[in-house]
């Protein structure tokens, strides 16, 4: 292994002498305390590594020594419900031996080591295996069967099997032989994070996540497999955007990346996910949950590597054939401290001192989600949802900008909305989903026959009202001709009634695909009865006396999401208003 | 107290902060004291980094600013907690100045991103001599909703908050349309508008610097601004709130 | 502790020293100057046996050939005690209320260390301030960061010293302490607070 000394110290990059021997990307110990840093750079003089902790009295000439490895994770059972740092160092555990406060130099393997796991073995003496191969299976939560995969780059025929039972992720379960050597498999493989693990083939999108939450769903929605980013200035609800989709998505894994944000969103979604029931396992939601904490007030380094520690976690249960969802909040600040290394390296900066690999970066970033046939043959996908921070809440920054080449959905976030506390505060007339087009057949098939065209017309009376609004800001509403009123009023209606959620009302924080879309055809119908009204002579003001505007906008607390049938009963309320307000004025 | 004054040294600025929060959580988390920082100003903090970062050479990012603002501003503020099992905390209260009031300023921008909030004062409020002149539909306290209602404040705190933010954003529009067509052809009930926008303004944020109100004391000072209002007009309040709550007669 | 006499370069606040050997990061350094005058640094770049020092005190009256550099072996520290408590220091800790230096019962690295974010508890208490504004609808939670965004001539000051002036914890009787840190602010901003604080008996 390569061993060198430290020559030159500059924030978090450290520039090291004294051998030639350092690969790129390699994981070094750096100094006495042993910090944990990676080679960036090597040329005959000098080697520069970048550091993940912090540098406060590091030395010159002390060692930094060459571990021989990229930097990987760990991969095996024990990643779910744990809440690692941005170098999956895992947090409860140096709380255990550090104290409260993170200490230096902590060198704690990922995984429990002697953690004992019940495995049950699927292969026999005998068999031909190749990468991805499921090994063997043990129960990792109540709500995940942690499938052990023979590592991609791995074939051979079996030649050992353990017996069923009890063992650690260290033991050995099987051995393969190919071309005369044997090769021992444990319960725990290692993997390079910046590297993509490898899939036999990609699918295009055709799959929703639901998230049960309407604006996305059904305005905007999501494909398993697809990127979408949450770009917004704070206040307006990124993080609760993201909560939202990792407590209610049909995703079976959530890796939830905190990058550089506060801690307290991180404790907050450890509280909050060990209590939550999950509704389709019936467990709490941390059983489904892996978290990567590297919160603001940790080191610049980690948090550049956070981002792909997060992701190679979700591609390794992608293998085993799961649906796993990545919140990464937020991108911007994954961005930031690769500005902040590149300045430290003194590289030319392009755009607001950000390095010109920004883009790539973030494209090789977003590259990563997909829908895939595996390695095993099972399908198994890695969404991806990044917020973006963009500064000054002004979407034409860089990172905003480079982001939305790179991904399909495009969530804004809208500062007027959050203030008029209108959540979430997605505007509907900047966001978009290019995956609306790739869902029509699947919403057809598995939600309702109307649902695309009852879609554009919800999402044509709001543009409508866009328009609209303009000419009444100017003279007011009341000079407008009826029919251009009612669209205002059911612009209201859907605004209120549709579009704005509440995620603390145990009826609204979560509403399935089948709720969302009568819903739709519930306003619909009114829209389509009160316009005959109206046509007929009935003027807005005698239209507004009637109740069933309300009731419509209350629907969604009213009717929870067990009780459809009572939707029935409100199309009879609105007959009923129809051919009252129809015999008494028209 | 920790003073960097105007006139002390630049460089010095900038330990001022650290030296001050290491003695917060010292008192907090070893002597169990629940300690309120004050910050200010951070906008001066802030401009100490740039000097030092720009006699440095080193690449700036938004208006000159060194790019590991952020980490800076949050290596601070992310002092503030409590800690599991331990009985003390930190507060923080830190002040800024925005440069020419501009919210998406750096250091305001910056900092809202990590602070859990922010109290926005408002020139034109303060032109209207209402102290504190706090412009309450930018300002927002994210823990609020895990800390008022039923247990903790009074179980009809957060409807009324939502519903006053919301009543309040409203006036601002029809103040607008107010100054295009002129008050007097404003319809009915954008004049009760008008009018609980001016009661909420003078009756609600307006108070003395030396007036104490109680957390009930404002909670039903806010139900008496919303009582000019039909109880219709009061969409985000629970029906049930609103029956036990609204003001009779 | 190795002396290092006379630097390489000085420009603005920072002096560049070459051959000095052992040093490490965010090291505190003692500059003499000839003229009597101590000023403290802190190295903040090495390059081999070059280290950039970031003086704090200022740079004036230093030149290429009057002073030396003196390593520390330790990062910026800050004595710490109960003694602190209505106290009064400079900008760089150091006393200045004429009451004589603080007896520490421990030193701690300024820079502090990441909080575990395990170790958090999510803040939960109220706390009453009787300002309705704050009270009502921008609720200040116990170990909340919750800033003042001001201007230049608003009020801030006030608000911040009503806060502090009335702040209490329901329910709890809490033992309160307030830490004031001033940046770059007005000598009289200064005094508006050492008033406040004395009159509410929190300093």
């Amino acid at each position: 292994m390569a061993v060198g000394y430290i020559y030159g110290i500059n924030g978090s990059v450290v520039r090291v002498k004294g051998s030639r021997d350092f690969m790129m990307s390699e994981t070094v110990r750096v100094g006495n305390e042993k910090l944990i840093g990676e080679v960036i750079s090597t040329d005959p003089e000098f080697t520069t590594v970048q550091v993940f902790e912090n540098t406060t009295g590091l030395g010159v000439g002390e060692p930094v020594e060459g571990l021989g490895k990229q930097l990987s994770v760990q991969l095996g059972p024990g990643i779910i419900s744990n809440i690692f740092d941005g170098i999956e160092r895992p947090l409860k555990d140096i709380e255990l031996s550090s104290g409260h406060f993170i200490s230096r130099g902590i060198n704690i393997e990922p995984l429990d080591k002697d953690r004992l796991w019940p495995v049950s073995l699927k292969v026999k003496v005998g068999d031909y295996i190749s990468g991805g191969a499921v090994i063997a299976v043990t129960p990792e939560t109540n709500s995940v069967t942690h499938k052990i995969i023979a590592p991609p780059k791995v074939e051979g025929e079996v030649v050992f099997v353990e017996q069923d039972g009890e063992y650690n992720i260290n033991h050995v379960i099987c051995k393969l032989e190919f071309g005369g050597k044997e090769i021992p498999l444990t319960l725990a493989q290692e993997w390079p994070i910046r590297v993509p693990r490898p899939i036999k083939q990609r699918f295009p999108a055709s799959i929703p996540l639901i998230t049960g939450q309407r604006i996305l769903d059904t305005m905007f929605p999501i494909a398993k497999g697809g990127t979408a980013a949450v770009p917004g200035g704070f206040g307006t609800g990124k993080t609760m955007t993201q909560h939202q989709i990792a407590k209610w998505s049909d995703a079976d894994i959530i890796v939830y990346i905190g990058c550089g944000e506060r801690g307290n969103e991180m404790t907050q979604v450890l509280e909050e996910f060990s209590s939550l029931i999950d509704p389709r396992s019936g467990r709490p939601l941390l059983d489904r949950t892996v978290l990567i904490a590297n919160t603001s007030n940790m080191p610049v380094a980690a948090r550049e590597a956070s981002i792909y520690t997060g992701i190679t976690l979700a591609e390794y249960y992608r293998d085993m054939g799961y649906h796993v969802a990545i919140m990464a909040d937020s991108t911007s600040r994954w961005a930031e401290a690769l500005r902040e290394l590149s300045g430290r390296l003194e590289e030319m900066p392009a755009e607001e001192g950000f390095p010109a690999y920004l883009s790539s970066r973030l494209a090789g970033f977003y590259e990563r989600a997909a829908y895939a046939v595996n390695l095993n043959g099972t399908e198994g996908s890695v969404t991806i949802i990044g917020a973006v921070s963009p500064q000054g809440g002004d979407f034409s920054e860089p990172v905003t900008q480079n982001t939305k080449r790179f991904v399909k959905c495009f969530w804004a976030l809208d500062r007027a909305l959050a203030y008029a506390r209108h959540f979430p505060a997605i505007n509907w007339l900047t966001s978009y989903s290019e995956y609306a087009a790739d869902l029509e057949g699947w919403h057809k098939d598995n939600v309702s026959f109307d649902f695309a065209k009852n879609r554009l017309e919800i999402l044509s009376i709001l543009n409508e009202e866009s328009k609209l609004m303009e000419i009444v800001k100017l003279i007011g509403a009341d000079v407008l001709p009826d029919l251009q009123r009612l669209v205002l009023e059911m612009a209201r209606v859907i605004r209120l009634g549709f579009i704005q959620q509440n995620a603390y009302h145990k009826n609204d924080t979560y509403v399935p695909l089948v709720k969302q879309d009568k819903m739709m055809d519930l306003i619909l119908y009114l829209y389509e009865k009160a316009k005959i009204l109206v046509e007929k002579g009935v003027t807005i003001p005698t239209l507004l006396k009637s109740d069933i505007f309300e009731k419509i906008i209350s629907l969604k607390y009213d009717v929870a999401n067990d009780e459809l049938y009572k939707f029935d009963d409100y199309k009879i309320e609105v007959d009923n208003f129809y051919n009252e307000f129809y015999a008494e004025y028209a | 107290m920790f003073l960097n004054l105007a006139n002390d040294p630049v460089t010095e600025r900038i330990i001022t902060p650290k030296a001050a929060l290491s003695v917060a959580e010292y008192l907090a988390f070893e002597k169990g004291m629940d300690i309120l920082v004050i910050l200010t100003d951070m906008t001066a903090y802030a401009e100490a980094l740039r000097e030092i970062s720009s006699s440095r050479g080193e690449i700036p990012s938004r208006k000159g600013y060194p790019g590991y603002l952020y980490s800076e501003l949050a290596s601070l503020y992310e002092r503030a907690g409590i800690v599991n099992g331990l009985s003390g905390s930190v507060t923080q209260i830190p002040i800024l100045t925005m440069p020419n009031d501009d919210i998406t300023h750096p250091v305001p921008d910056l900092t809202g991103y990590i602070t859990e909030g922010q109290i926005v004062l408002d020139r034109n409020l303060h032109a209207k001599n209402i102290y504190p002149p706090v412009n309450i539909l930018p300002s927002l306290s994210r823990l609020m909703k895990d800390g008022i209602g039923e247990g903790y404040t009074r179980k009809d705190h957060p409807d009324l908050a939502n519903q006053l933010f919301s009543s309040y954003a409203h006036v601002g529009d029809i103040r607008a349309l107010a100054s295009v067509i002129g008050e007097d052809e404003l319809a009915d009930l954008d004049k009760l508008y008008m009018q609980f926008g001016q009661n909420f303004e003078n009756y609600y944020i307006n108070q003395g610097k030396y007036e104490n109100r109680d957390i009930l004391k404002t909670i039903g000072q806010g139900w008496d601004m919303l009582k000019i209002f039909p109880k219709s007009e009061l969409d985000r309040v629970n029906t049930k709130i609103l029956e036990e709550f609204y003001p009779k007669g | 502790m190795i002396e290092y006499n006379g630097a390489n370069e000085i420009n603005g606040q920072f002096i560049i020293y070459e051959g000095v050997e052992n040093a490490s990061f965010e090291e505190i350094v003692e500059i003499r100057v000839n003229t009597g005058e101590r000023k403290s640094g802190q190295i903040v770049k090495i390059d081999g046996d070059k280290v950039i020092v970031q003086v704090f005190e200022g740079t004036e009256s230093i030149s290429l050939t009057n002073n030396t550099v003196k390593l520390s072996g330790h990062p910026m520290e800050i004595g710490l005690s109960e003694e602190i408590l209505g106290r009064v220091f400079d900008g760089a800790a150091r006393p200045i209320d004429g009451l004589g230096e603080i007896y520490a019962e421990k030193k701690a690295d300024i820079n502090g260390k990441p909080l575990n974010p395990v170790s958090r508890a999510y803040p939960r208490n109220f706390i009453q301030t009787g300002i309705s504004a704050i009270d009502g609808l921008t609720t200040l939670i116990r170990g909340q960061k919750l800033p003042i965004f001001s201007g230049n001539g608003l009020p801030h000051d006030q608000l911040a010293a009503q806060i502090v002036r009335q702040a209490s914890l329901v329910g709890e009787g809490g033992n309160f302490g307030i830490v004031f840190a001033a940046m770059g602010v007005k000598y009289d901003v200064a005094e508006f607070f050492k008033k406040t604080f004395e009159e509410s008996g929190s300093l």
